[in-house]
């Protein structure tokens, strides 16, 4: 395997866990100041923060989007997501972007715990995960 | 006593209790089992005590349907000892699930439980000589110290195959040929079968050598042990020239089945920062006794998803295991000697503390300049998968129309597949990538194709020829019922992995052992 290869699959795995599953605990704090600011943004545009700016999580959710074809809206990935939350979609766009990290690794958590998840170009993907990472896709485009 | 059947005059006639027809894992431990009984037993065996082509080339066949990587006369050996040969000596027991009647799994079921076996595989860990440790993974982790990464897992299990690569024939060849009561006849290739008038029960048995004498066993019980596909072949013929009544079902070959073996299932990601599947998952040694973990579905969830047996071998970097050989040291020295292979062990420590140095060289430089990412710990591993092959009924062994040197008709294999043998390893992946992604293991990138009929050029198999003459009570769904014997013939036994009604995922030869030894107390019972 080649260096750049392997400084490729390092960031990847680092951007896909802390991203979908841990990054609120690593990054949260860094967010906290922007609560009020962040308050006023949509869901898609804090979900989207959420997933690491890379291009690989880019392709992913593209690819994802692409496999999928009944779920190519923001508000469709966002309804489904929302879905697996307890407390529902307007809990979720309540939430301060800390908190909501939190609740986006506490639902992906739930789906690997399941096992729900699918394959996006071979990867096995929680399936919220994926849809996360294709709501940052659709954000960034527009 | 040993006799070379190419010496023996032409219309020679011998006489046993009990005659074996085939030198290999199961021939050899029934052979053992009446060494130790005043029954007379004759062990038969096609070869000689070394490969012989000639007599290897008895074995040539045609294969059609889903590619067989292995040219059948080298995928089976035909000397004293059989495939045991070559084999590489991975040892397992089926698991309770796999002796289950699975709604989802046409022809699944074995006439008794995993319980039933359960005295047999103890007994079949000392001829496999792979004693005492077993198969519960918690007495290798107290063993070895090694942690399970599955401790908190619903979905996932540690399964523990040891590997024990012993040639029977090298090992149990003086045993058995210094027993008064067995003779070991070799270069005898069973021909076909002589029977009473209503064609069941065998009267004699015909063998011959190629270009040499032709002669004939009578015998009170036969016991048929040449293998997976040969066990077929010799009934088929039987069937064809009329000798037999048998295989009222017409399953005789049918469900024909090996293990696939997908050795670059999926990508293996270790997490940076989490920990990291060794030692336990890595090919390792206890005392002298190699083992490996695999990981499996557990079965609650494999019964609710469907799901066929599948193993999962993370297979990384060869990794030093010097932890394993210190420890190896101490439990030596705590005994007053030196470990069985002193100097392996060392190499191995130093192995292991210049691995260590090398890890800790690298994190440190990856945090700077990520130059030396693509190294341990950070190097990918590949994820191997062994799948269990469901019974497909037109998955079979036929008769082709070439014949050997004996004149006989050969052998044709048509291997075919199911969708669910696809499915089950895709749906496995996923259950396993996802749990150890939760666990903080490793992300997985599978490499198959999602399409159900769609196999990678890379499928192999490791020989394990299995379901051929398959066990059922009912002589209309199996050819032989639960004690081995062929329905309709109350003195011809099968011994083998062709009576399996379905396969699990481990390697065969423990099972084939266990029912071995099972069928021998069985007839032991006859013969009181």
């Amino acid at each position: 395997m080649s260096v750049r290869a392997g400084v490729k699959r390092r960031v990847v795995l680092r951007a896909m866990l802390l991203g979908a599953l841990a990054a609120v605990f690593a990054r949260g704090t860094a967010f906290a100041s922007q609560d009020g600011a962040a308050a006023s943004r949509g869901l898609a545009e804090r979900a989207a923060e959420c997933v690491p700016t890379d291009r690989l999580l880019a392709e992913l959710g593209a690819r994802y989007l692409a496999d999928t074809g009944t779920e190519a809206s923001v508000s469709s990935l966002l309804a489904r997501i929302a879905e697996r939350w307890p407390a529902g979609a307007t809990d979720l766009a309540q939430l301060s972007p800390r908190s909501l990290r939190r609740a986006l690794a506490i639902i992906v958590q739930r789906d690997l715990e399941r096992a729900d998840v699918v394959l996006v170009d071979g990867w096995v993907l929680a399936r919220s995960e994926a849809r996360l990472y294709a709501v940052a896709q659709l954000v960034r485009r527009s | 006593m040993l006799v070379d059947a190419r010496k023996l005059p032409n219309g020679h006639r011998l006489e046993a209790d009990i005659c074996l027809i085939g030198a290999g894992a199961a021939g050899i431990a029934i052979a053992r089992e009446f060494a130790k009984s005043s029954s007379k037993v004759l062990l038969l065996e096609s070869g000689g005590f070394e490969l012989d082509g000639q007599i290897q080339s008895l074995y040539e066949g045609e294969t059609t349907g889903q590619p067989y990587e292995h040219r059948l006369a080298a995928a089976r050996l035909r000397y004293f000892g059989g495939s045991t040969n070559h084999f590489g000596g991975a040892c397992r027991i089926l698991d309770p699930i796999d002796f289950e009647s699975r709604n989802w799994l046409p022809g699944s079921g074995w006439p008794f439980s995993h319980q039933h076996l359960a005295p047999f595989y103890t007994r079949a860990q000392d001829v496999f000589q792979v004693s005492p440790y077993g198969f519960d993974t918690d007495v290798w982790v107290r063993g070895t110290g090694y942690p399970r990464i599955d401790v908190d897992s619903k979905q996932i299990v540690t399964r523990i195959w040891q590997q024990n690569p012993l040639r029977f024939g090298a090992v149990y060849r003086d045993e058995l040929v210094k027993a008064p009561n067995v003779t070991v006849c070799l270069y005898a290739t069973a021909t076909g079968f002589e029977t009473d008038g209503p064609k069941s029960r065998v009267r004699a048995l015909r063998c011959a050598v190629p270009g040499g004498p032709s002669f004939t066993v009578a015998s009170r019980a036969y016991v048929l042990g040449c293998g997976g596909i040969e066990n077929a072949r010799v009934l088929l013929l039987a069937k064809e020239d009329g000798s037999l009544a048998i295989d009222q079902g017409g399953v005789l070959g049918r469900f024909f089945m090996d293990h696939l073996v997908l050795h670059d299932a999926a990508e293996f990601s270790p997490m940076p920062r989490g920990p990291t599947p060794r030692d336990l998952y890595m090919s390792n040694g206890l005392n002298g006794h190699w083992f490996l973990g695999v990981l499996a579905v557990r079965d609650e969830l494999a019964r609710e998803e469907r799901l066929q047996s599948v193993g999962l071998i993370i297979d990384q970097k060869e990794r030093a295991t010097g932890r394993a050989a210190l420890r190896e040291f101490w439990n030596s020295a705590r005994q007053g000697r030196l470990p069985d292979q002193p100097g392996d062990a060392l190499s191995r420590i130093f192995e292991s503390v210049d691995d260590r140095i090398d890890q800790t060289v690298r994190r440190v430089f990856n945090a700077r300049s990520g130059i030396f990412n693509n190294l341990h710990p950070f190097e990918p591993g590949v994820v191997s998968a062994y799948v269990e092959q469901a019974p497909n009924r037109e998955s079979r062994v036929s008769l082709s129309d070439a014949r050997d040197g004996l004149g006989q008709r050969r052998v044709a294999l048509h291997w075919k597949l199911s969708r669910s043998d696809k499915r089950s390893v895709l749906r496995a992946l996923e259950i396993f990538g996802a749990e150890l992604a939760r666990l903080g293991v490793a992300r997985i990138r599978v490499k198959l194709t999602e399409d159900l009929d769609e196999w990678p050029e890379r499928l192999t198999t490791h020989c394990h020829h299995m379901g051929t003459t398959r066990m059922d009570p009912d002589a209309k769904h199996g050819v032989v019922d639960e004690h081995c014997r062929v329905h309709g013939v109350e003195n011809l036994y099968v011994a083998g992995s062709s009576v399996f009604p379905t396969v699990g995922s481990a390697a065969p030869t423990m099972t084939i052992i266990a029912l071995a030894l099972r069928l021998a107390d069985h007839l032991k019972k006859g013969a009181a």
